[in-house]
């Protein structure tokens, strides 16, 4: 596993790379010292794992998952911070706490599933269903599979993101998110939604030539008229 | 003897019975809350009263005893009478109330200074674990690369451990030990920030003695470090000056960065409880003040007068 280690203060690096000696399948590509170092380094090495620290100069380790359009796994490090640690009681994330116990590293390690085939993502750079993406609404913060999420729906320059009973808003364009997204797993519904077209239930047709597309949960999409014909296209043999 | 004795036992006991009698009254009644506008007027009625009843008792055992005598209803006898009674019954009631004036009032003070110490002693600085896990974090790595610099930096921490623990039974310190926390704090940080920190100290010797409350200089620099130079990717530079100033000693805190006020929080709980520390030990003539200097630094500013 191709891991990043990115650290403000250059012993806690250095300690945390004498404590991954013991661990031969991690691989470290190499470290960053602030978010923007770290930024570049992601895009330019796609590691499967970082070990992030979450108060740095400049942004933190939060701001820094929210300039990602696909996270990798992330083990946060953090000496004590109830307030960033809390934030995750949403949904399962592994931290660790500095001073860094072997142990806890250990279980930390073996906890972490076998990386996806890297062939994948570098055939598809687009996200589909298997990637991950992080993201933060106020003091609360997600990583959501992208399987898991069912709808995007457009409101000013945010997005809603709906997944299990959450919407939180991420700051983005529908359009740039289009881009990003694969187009066999995603399909641009409207000018204000763009669906999972695995949660996809039943279509009904609509007004105007339109289609109203039942998602598994009872969602309602409406498919304009204009994007109704790809999608039959799409969806037919 | 004893028929000499009877009228001074008998005049005993219409006083003792009296008195008891009024201070339940003044109790059940709690005249002592009273402002002493209403207190006097109802006293003063209360008291003739009283003596008339001593009077009228008085009478009453007389008659029983056949010590009466038929000029003992004379308005001379009444008047003088009831004149004497009142004026024992007014010494009794003015050592009663001195009395129990005192009492109140140095027991309200004894409370107001009782909460005092309460609120300073949650007031008191207490050492941030993230700053301590850290430096625990930097001290292990120090371990391996440089021993010997791991050794000295276990006793800064050891040092600012110890001095947490003892001075939270202190209210105040000298502004040496102070100035000694407050570099082995510092030591601890520049291990950690390594070339980003930077420290200067600049002190006048004659404040070394002036009382300060503990851990209170060690908080502001840990404030100029927390909300500053730990944000710069670059870091940047703390220093502490004091001096003396007509009468009082300013204590001068420099760091990079730049000072946000936000107005719907106010100012951190680190300045809040420092201010609050300052009012409840000096009272007015303490002050501390927190601006943006220039364009990248900060300026702490206390002022305590050198002698409490």
């Amino acid at each position: 596993m191709r891991a990043l280690i990115i650290d403000d203060e250059r012993l806690a690096r250095k300690e945390l790379t004498k404590l991954l000696e013991d661990f031969p399948e991690i691989e470290i590509l190499g470290e960053a010292a602030n978010a923007d170092e770290a930024f570049e380094l992601i895009n330019s090495l796609n590691p499967d794992l970082l070990f992030l620290d979450i108060q740095m100069p400049g942004k933190t380790g939060f701001e820094l998952l929210e300039m990602l359009d696909s996270v990798p796994k992330v083990i946060f490090t953090t000496a004590y911070d109830e307030y960033a640690l809390k934030a995750f009681e949403v949904n399962a994330l592994d931290y660790l706490l500095k001073p860094i116990q072997l142990d806890r590293l250990n279980e930390t390690i073996t906890k972490l599933e076998p990386p996806k085939p890297v062939a994948e993502t570098e055939t598809e750079p687009k996200l589909g269903l298997h990637d991950q993406v992080f993201v933060k609404d106020g003091d609360k913060c997600w990583f959501v599979s992208l399987t898991d999420i069912r709808y995007f729906e457009s409101d000013g320059n945010y997005i809603k993101v709906f997944f299990e009973n959450f919407k939180p808003m991420i700051h983005k364009s529908l359009n740039a998110l289009d881009e990003k997204l694969n187009d066999r797993d995603f399909f641009r519904a409207s000018r204000k939604h763009i669906i999972n077209l695995s949660w996809v239930e039943s279509i009904e047709p609509w007004f105007n030539g339109g289609l109203m597309v039942k998602l598994k949960g009872g969602d309602k999409v409406e498919v304009s008229r204009r994007q109704a014909a790809k999608f039959k296209e799409k969806m037919s043999l | 003897m004893p028929v000499m004795m009877l009228p001074i036992l008998t005049e005993s006991i219409y006083f003792f019975f009296i008195t008891h009698i009024s201070r339940k009254l003044n109790k059940k009644m709690e005249w002592l809350k009273r402002p002493t506008t209403e207190l006097v007027p109802k006293l003063l009625l209360g008291i003739i009263t009283l003596s008339i009843t001593v009077y009228l008792l008085r009478i009453g055992v007389s008659y029983l005893l056949d010590l009466y005598g038929s000029d003992m209803l004379s308005s001379i006898n009444f008047l003088g009478n009831v004149m004497a009674n009142a004026f024992v019954l007014i010494i009794w009631a003015s050592i009663y109330f001195t009395f129990h004036y005192y009492e109140q009032s140095t027991q309200s003070l004894k409370y107001e200074v009782a909460m005092n110490e309460m609120k300073l002693n949650q007031l008191k600085a207490q050492i941030n674990p993230h700053f301590i896990f850290n430096a625990l974090n930097s001290i292990r790595a120090l371990v391996d690369e440089e021993p010997s610099k791991s050794k000295t930096a276990i006793n800064h921490l050891s040092n600012i451990l110890r001095s947490s623990l003892v001075l939270d039974k202190k209210k105040l310190t000298s502004l040496k030990e102070e100035l000694a926390t407050t570099k082995d704090y510092l030591a601890l940080e520049s291990i950690r920030f390594e070339e980003r920190l930077q420290t200067e100290f600049n002190i006048d010797p004659e404040t070394e003695n002036v009382s300060v409350p503990p851990m209170m200089l060690q908080t502001l620099v840990e404030n100029g470090i927390k909300h500053g130079i730990s944000k710069l990717k670059g870091g940047g530079r703390v220093s502490v000056r004091s001096r003396v100033d007509l009468g009082r000693m300013i204590l001068e805190i420099r760091n990079t960065g730049q000072y946000q006020n936000n107005g719907i929080k106010g100012p951190g709980q680190g300045l809040r409880n420092s201010r609050q520390r300052l009012e409840l030990i000096y009272g007015e003539s303490a002050k501390l003040e927190i601006i943006n200097e220039n364009k990248n630094t900060v300026l702490t500013t206390v002022k305590i007068p050198l002698h409490e």
